[in-house]
């Protein structure tokens, strides 16, 4: 089958949740034999939309990809003044237009090549419901569309433009059932195909995580937060949680791991290692007591399923909802929704490792049985068989 | 019995938490913590205080500030303290840098045992794995000697028999020999008696033509 992907970037060097997922998924379809194309724009930075990447075709990992320039860069500052605006005040649909333009990234290229040659694929599958080439990609093609929506509940699903977003795609491909459930609350899939997914979890093989512990000079037992480092990814409060848990317990480390964009406190108990190789990342989760997910939003959270896949259990807060589900479906981890929650989930997983190591092997079960490529992948194929059997109906 | 089973399941490993391991119920463990929480004696919420100004390695976890001084111990306290105090910038001069230089020392020597207990624990392992390699080759040595001795033994059977074969056949050949010989030997007077019979018949036929 000829596949087309739409994605508001996309490069080996793009690690955002959404974008990776995208990745990942064209490249195992493509080495099953599908023929797929990846529609993205030149950009490399979601916060800018900079054109950092060459125009035109390429080719990676087996997967064409056809990148077109983005029209302007995104003012953050304006932007987030704009988006405080429209969430909190009565508005008209130009407005949330021009929200959309602000969000960007604006690229009108993209969207009329699509729109010019759709006929040449047999599904569209469209990334992440918040950006332009969703929204224009979805509204300008009348091929079969499938949306994967990567959502979690945040301000923008209720802008009225939203609706317009999830009517038009004839399948649906969640990240969790929490994440189906909440969109369900919000907007009617009836008569839609939907499926929850996800993405494809590789098991590491660990030759030697205690090269780990050498490497970076850690002996002591330690948390690990794996991601980007910022206050929008719950990191701040993380901090203060763990600043207050070790001014009376002196025998953890938080070990952070990823990019940094907010400034870390000055204290022995907290060390930044950076951006790591993946199999450091990946040893340094079999090695953790637990990894800690401090986020609020999050619509699948691979870094979670990674750490499962290590068995280590994880700990995250309670209000997101798709990673409470990962936690009490798969029994492999503990959840918190203040400083005293967290403090007293850290100290049972201290005392208690038969709890945490039972939790780990519940969480390895879990990612295999939920989240394992063969499971995905036959997923994708039974939407792509709904789909081509639904065209043949339509004919007959 | 099941009931005593289940029981025997559900693990106390962490002294509080009701936890039974083969069939983790997350929600219960939370309920549970959050039950302990809730009954805890409510603490006035501490300052938030920096790190260098206390360590855990000379303030006990629930160490807290003595009350002020009372009675004729306070008064004598005071009347020291009032004694000293032209003289506490000094002693803070001599005492702070001594309490800081002896608190880094106190986490330097932390991480060095941390450290050295992580590399007494790699040599341990190391050691393990040389004394297991070496279990394992001189159990394949043992193994090896016994097949080649196994071999050698073998080996020198067979030998014997070639031996024995040999012998054998050196008598069979000088058997042989001798028959030949002894052949010969016939066929040699076969040949006189042949010529003798010749010479005989031709004796008679000239007498027989005469």
């Amino acid at each position: 089958m000829k596949i087309a992907f739409i994605v508001q970037r996309y490069g080996e060097e793009v690690m955002g949740g959404s974008e990776l997922h995208c990745r990942q998924i064209a490249e195992r379809l493509a080495e099953a034999g599908h023929r797929c194309a990846v529609f993205t724009t030149t950009a490399k930075s979601y916060i800018t939309w900079k054109n950092e990447y060459d125009e035109g075709k390429s080719e990676l990992n087996g997967v064409l990809v056809r990148r077109f320039s983005v029209d302007r860069e995104r003012d953050m500052e304006a932007f987030n003044r704009y988006s405080d605006w429209i969430f909190h005040n009565p508005h008209q649909p130009e407005d949330e237009i021009d929200w959309l333009e602000k969000q960007g990234p604006v690229c009108p290229s993209l969207v009329q090549a699509l729109s010019r040659e759709e006929s040449d694929f047999d599904v569209l599958v469209f990334f992440t419901y918040l950006y332009y080439t969703t929204y224009w990609g979805l509204k300008n093609v009348k091929g079969k569309r499938v949306l994967v929506p990567t959502a979690h509940d945040e301000p923008p699903l209720h802008l009225d433009l939203m609706k317009e977003v999830f009517s038009r795609p004839l399948a649906f491909m969640f990240n969790t059932t929490a994440e189906k459930e909440m969109l369900s609350r919000l907007f009617s899939f009836e008569g839609k195909y939907q499926e929850v997914v996800g993405v494809g979890v590789d098991i590491p093989r660990l030759d030697s995580p205690l090269f780990f512990r050498e490497k970076y000079g850690i002996f002591s037992p330690f948390v690990l937060y794996a991601g980007r480092i910022e206050p929008g990814k719950g990191c701040r409060e993380l901090l203060e949680y763990f600043e207050r848990y070790v001014q009376r317990r002196r025998d953890l480390l938080l070990v952070l791991i990823g990019k940094k964009l907010m400034d870390l406190p000055d204290h022995p108990q907290i060390r930044y290692l950076g951006f790591v190789p993946s199999e450091d990342k990946s040893e340094a989760m079999a090695e953790a007591l637990v990894t800690v997910h401090p986020s609020h939003f999050e619509s699948l959270c691979m870094a979670a399923l990674e750490s499962l896949s290590v068995k280590t259990p994880i700990l995250v807060q309670e209000s997101t909802l798709p990673l409470k589900q990962h936690i009490l479906s798969g029994k492999c981890g503990l959840y918190y929704s203040g400083s005293e929650d967290f403090t007293a989930a850290l100290d049972l997983f201290q005392k208690d490792p038969k709890m945490r190591e039972n939790m780990g092997k519940n969480g390895m079960d879990y990612v295999e049985k939920e989240y394992s490529w063969p499971v995905v992948l036959d997923k994708y194929e039974k939407l792509f068989s709904f789909l081509m059997q639904q065209e043949k109906s339509y004919y007959r | 019995m099941a009931e005593e089973k289940k029981e025997r399941q559900t693990g106390q490993e962490n002294g509080e938490i009701r936890i039974d391991y083969d069939n983790i119920d997350v929600e219960d463990i939370m309920r549970q913590i959050r039950e302990r929480i809730a009954a805890r004696p409510v603490k006035p919420v501490p300052e938030k205080v920096p790190f260098d100004s206390r360590d855990a390695a000379f303030f006990p976890p629930d160490y807290e500030e003595e009350a002020g001084p009372a009675g004729i111990k306070g008064r004598l306290k005071n009347l020291i303290l009032r004694i000293m105090r032209p003289l506490s910038p000094l002693i803070k001069l001599l005492i702070l840098p001594v309490h800081e230089e002896v608190r880094r020392t106190v986490i330097n020597l932390d991480q060095t045992n941390r450290r050295l207990d992580y590399i007494n624990a790699r040599i341990e392992d190391d050691l393990n794995r040389l004394r297991a390699e070496l279990d394992h080759v001189n159990q394949v040595t043992n193994e090896r000697l016994d097949m080649a001795l196994d071999d050698i033994v073998r080996i020198k059977e067979y030998s014997k028999l070639l031996h024995n074969l040999s012998h054998n056949l050196v008598v069979e050949l000088t058997k042989l020999k001798i028959e030949e010989e002894h052949l010969r030997s016939a066929s040699r007077i076969l040949d006189k008696n042949f010529a003798m019979l010749g010479k005989r018949e031709r004796a008679l036929e000239k007498e027989v033509f005469k």
